[in-house]
């Protein structure tokens, strides 16, 4: 998989490629919209991460000539700006996804994977399995080895989430906004409650544990061999 | 005026106001001395007219009584006496042969015009002004028929009447000139009184805008609009110098509360560089760094969202959306923390969906903050009691929890900015939560309120217009 970022500042382009790289993807970069634009266009790429504030020709603009070429490149704005009408702006000129500074590099990655199912018109799967543990999403129906674990409505999201980005860790502030669909930042413990809760369901009795925590990232589900 | 530098001097309010004055005293004065020149220019020429008409009659009675001889040396007499300058008589047939007649040479020829002799009548004297060449002076002349078809003439110098109107011509254009330079120090003095006032206004927003906000305008005495502008504009000081302390106070929070996390990271990361510490306590260190950013990001945020909130630019959909619902599905996401800090939840939401216009997730996140707070001030075994209801037009959220309650002093300044009853500041938060739902809830045209019994509880009461 190969990622464009058009991103003019240095360090955190140096920053984001190297996270990409450690992803898996293959990652080029432009420091200006003019350059980013050529490459796009002559290039195959399959999602581009594209700066609003750029030398040149802004991020904006580059989407819409872009688009204007008819490629389809699912493109990912990143930006400071973080009012609803920026947002509104950014999906306006053709982008597929908004991200505000300073953001998780794991909601970046996360997001470029979901742009990628998307793009491929990948089907989302209807049962998802991690190790022994495996979600039938249609029935909503799961099971670890050979118990059945039944889920309150808001866990279920949670697993269902955790499930589609196994391997990727996943923030507080990720799985309020997409899980939950809330817009606030809590001062208590929810979603520390809820994994706990989640984790006594899932993990409890099991040796092998799937719910992971990672200090000031958030959690990852996955199997640790 | 001496309004500083680069004013046009005849731009002034003084200047106008002192050039309508002088032309307005000088239109009015005008005006009356020429209606009075009229009526006397009149009145002089009716009482010379009268004199005429009488000094007529009475020769034709003589004439029709004593014959030619005694009227011809009365005519001459008259005249002698009048002044030969000054009047004139004759006596002619109707062809202007002259049968008797006071001494003519001053007079030159006037000549009687045979139109007027011919419509003469007797009893019916007809009047005239005529110039006469070899005098100064016009004179008016009467022509009247006798019984006997002779006709008698009488003619007398208006010189008398012409120098009293010069003399009063020139008195007037006197005192129109006393009467404009008078106008326009009234003019000048009034305006300039006036204007006073506003110079002070004036004088003293120019040094405020020098940066020196302890000036205020003094109170004079110029009258009731120059004082309610110079105290309105006072009042206006007052309110911004508020603001500006606020303002820096609000400055020197987001200051201190920046530094504090900024100087724990960068301990941590000092930290992480001379210390030999092992992979997983690196990580541990790495991963309070997040903690600290992310902080630092959702107060920065809070912030932003409030600036946006007060400065009453926040755009809200309008869409509807059923309140009572939304206030549940957040109660939900607090019900294991309930639990686990042993808190009794309950929601009592009407059954009926309660719309309410505005942003869905920014009232929830109001009724998360004040969850929050809630979840934080009850001890276990505590209750919190949500309820919605919509009631008499409003849509009305109360939050009761059984907590520790506010203190009296704390209580009205709790919605201030980095405002926290928590002097320690040991519990986690800016102190901005409350400050961004009052906002929020002023935004969307609503009200907060609190009551609070220490060691008892608090009320929260969120008032919204309700919408259908």
């Amino acid at each position: 998989m190969r990622i464009l970022l058009v991103e003019d500042d240095v360090r955190t382009a140096a920053f984001i490629i190297k996270g990409l790289k450690q992803a898996g993807y293959v990652a080029e970069h432009a420091t200006d919209g003019e350059t980013g634009l050529h490459m796009a266009l002559n290039e195959a790429y399959d999602a581009a991460v594209v700066d609003i504030m750029l030398p040149h020709m802004d991020g904006l603009l580059l989407t819409e000539k872009l688009r204007k070429h008819k490629k389809n490149l699912p493109v990912i704005f990143l930006s400071a700006r973080r009012t609803v009408e920026d947002r509104v702006k950014g999906l306006q000129t053709g982008g597929d996804d908004y991200l505000v500074k300073p953001f998780a590099f794991t909601e970046l990655l996360a997001r470029i994977q979901a742009l990628i199912r998307r793009a491929g018109s990948i089907s989302e799967p209807s049962s998802l399995t991690i190790a022994d543990l495996s979600v039938d999403i249609l029935k909503r129906k799961i099971t670890r080895g050979d118990r059945v674990i039944e889920l309150q409505f808001l866990e279920f999201s949670l697993l269902e989430y955790l499930m589609r980005n196994a391997g990727v860790a996943v923030s507080k502030t990720m799985i309020m906004e997409h899980v939950w669909n809330y817009d606030f930042d809590p001062q208590t413990n929810v979603v520390e409650a809820r994994i706990c809760h989640l984790r006594e369901k899932i993990d409890r009795g099991f040796d092998k544990k799937l719910i992971h925590t990672i200090r000031g990232v958030g959690y990852v589900l996955e199997d640790r061999g | 005026m001496s309004l500083k530098t680069g004013v046009n001097i005849f731009n002034t309010v003084v200047f106008r106001l002192t050039l309508w004055y002088t032309v307005l005293f000088a239109a009015f004065g005008i005006a009356g001395f020429y209606v009075i020149y009229l009526t006397l220019s009149t009145n002089l020429q009716k009482r010379m007219d009268e004199d005429l008409l009488n000094e007529v009659a009475e020769f034709s009675e003589i004439y029709r009584l004593h014959g030619p001889q005694i009227l011809e040396s009365l005519l001459i007499n008259e005249a002698q006496s009048e002044g030969i300058t000054r009047m004139y008589c004759r006596l002619m047939t109707p062809e202007r042969k002259v049968l008797a007649s006071s001494d003519m040479r001053e007079w030159g020829d006037v000549i009687t015009d045979p139109a007027v002799i011919a419509e003469s009548r007797e009893g019916s004297p007809v009047l005239m002004t005529r110039q006469v060449p070899s005098l100064k002076y016009s004179a008016r002349i009467v022509v009247a028929r006798m019984y006997d078809g002779k006709i008698l003439e009488l003619g007398e110098s208006m010189e008398d009447d012409e120098d009293l109107k010069a003399h009063y011509r020139e008195m007037s254009q006197a005192a129109v000139a006393v009467m404009l330079i008078a106008g326009a120090m009234v003019g000048w003095f009034v305006s300039r009184k006036a204007m006073l006032g506003v110079e002070r206004v004036t004088n003293t927003a120019i040094s405020i805008g020098r940066g020196d906000l302890d000036h205020r305008v003094p109170l004079g005495r110029e009258g009731a609009e120059i004082q309610a502008l110079a105290i309105a504009f006072n009042e206006m000081i007052n309110r911004i110098s508020v603001l500006i302390t606020e303002l820096k106070d609000v400055t020197n929070s987001i200051a201190h509360d920046l530094k504090s996390p900024i100087t724990r990271i960068r301990v941590m990361a000092e930290t992480a560089l001379t210390e030999n510490e092992s992979k997983d306590e690196y990580r541990e260190m790495a991963g309070m760094v997040i903690e600290e950013c992310d902080n630092l990001v959702g107060m920065i945020d809070t912030l932003l969202d409030l600036a946006e909130a007060e400065a009453g630019v926040m755009k809200l959909p309008g869409d509807l959306f059923d309140l009572a619902e939304s206030v549940k599905s957040v109660c939900e996401l607090y019900d294991i923390v309930a639990q686990q800090n042993g808190i009794t939840c309950t929601v009592d939401v009407s059954p009926e969906p309660v719309s309410v216009k505005g942003d869905k997730k920014r009232i929830q996140g109001v009724i998360a903050n004040i969850l929050d707070n809630a979840m934080k001030y009850t001890p276990a075994d505590g209750k919190i009691a949500v309820r919605v209801r919509a009631l008499f037009g409003y849509a009305i959220v109360t939050v009761t929890d059984s907590g520790i309650g506010i203190s009296e002093s704390d209580l009205p300044r709790i919605f201030e900015p980095f405002y926290r009853a928590d002097r320690s500041r040991s519990t986690r938060g800016y102190g901005l939560g409350l400050s961004l739902v009052q906002s929020v809830i002023r935004a969307h045209g609503g009200k907060v309120e609190v009551r609070s019994t220490p060691s008892v509880g608090t009320i929260f009461t969120i008032i919204l217009p309700y919408s259908s």
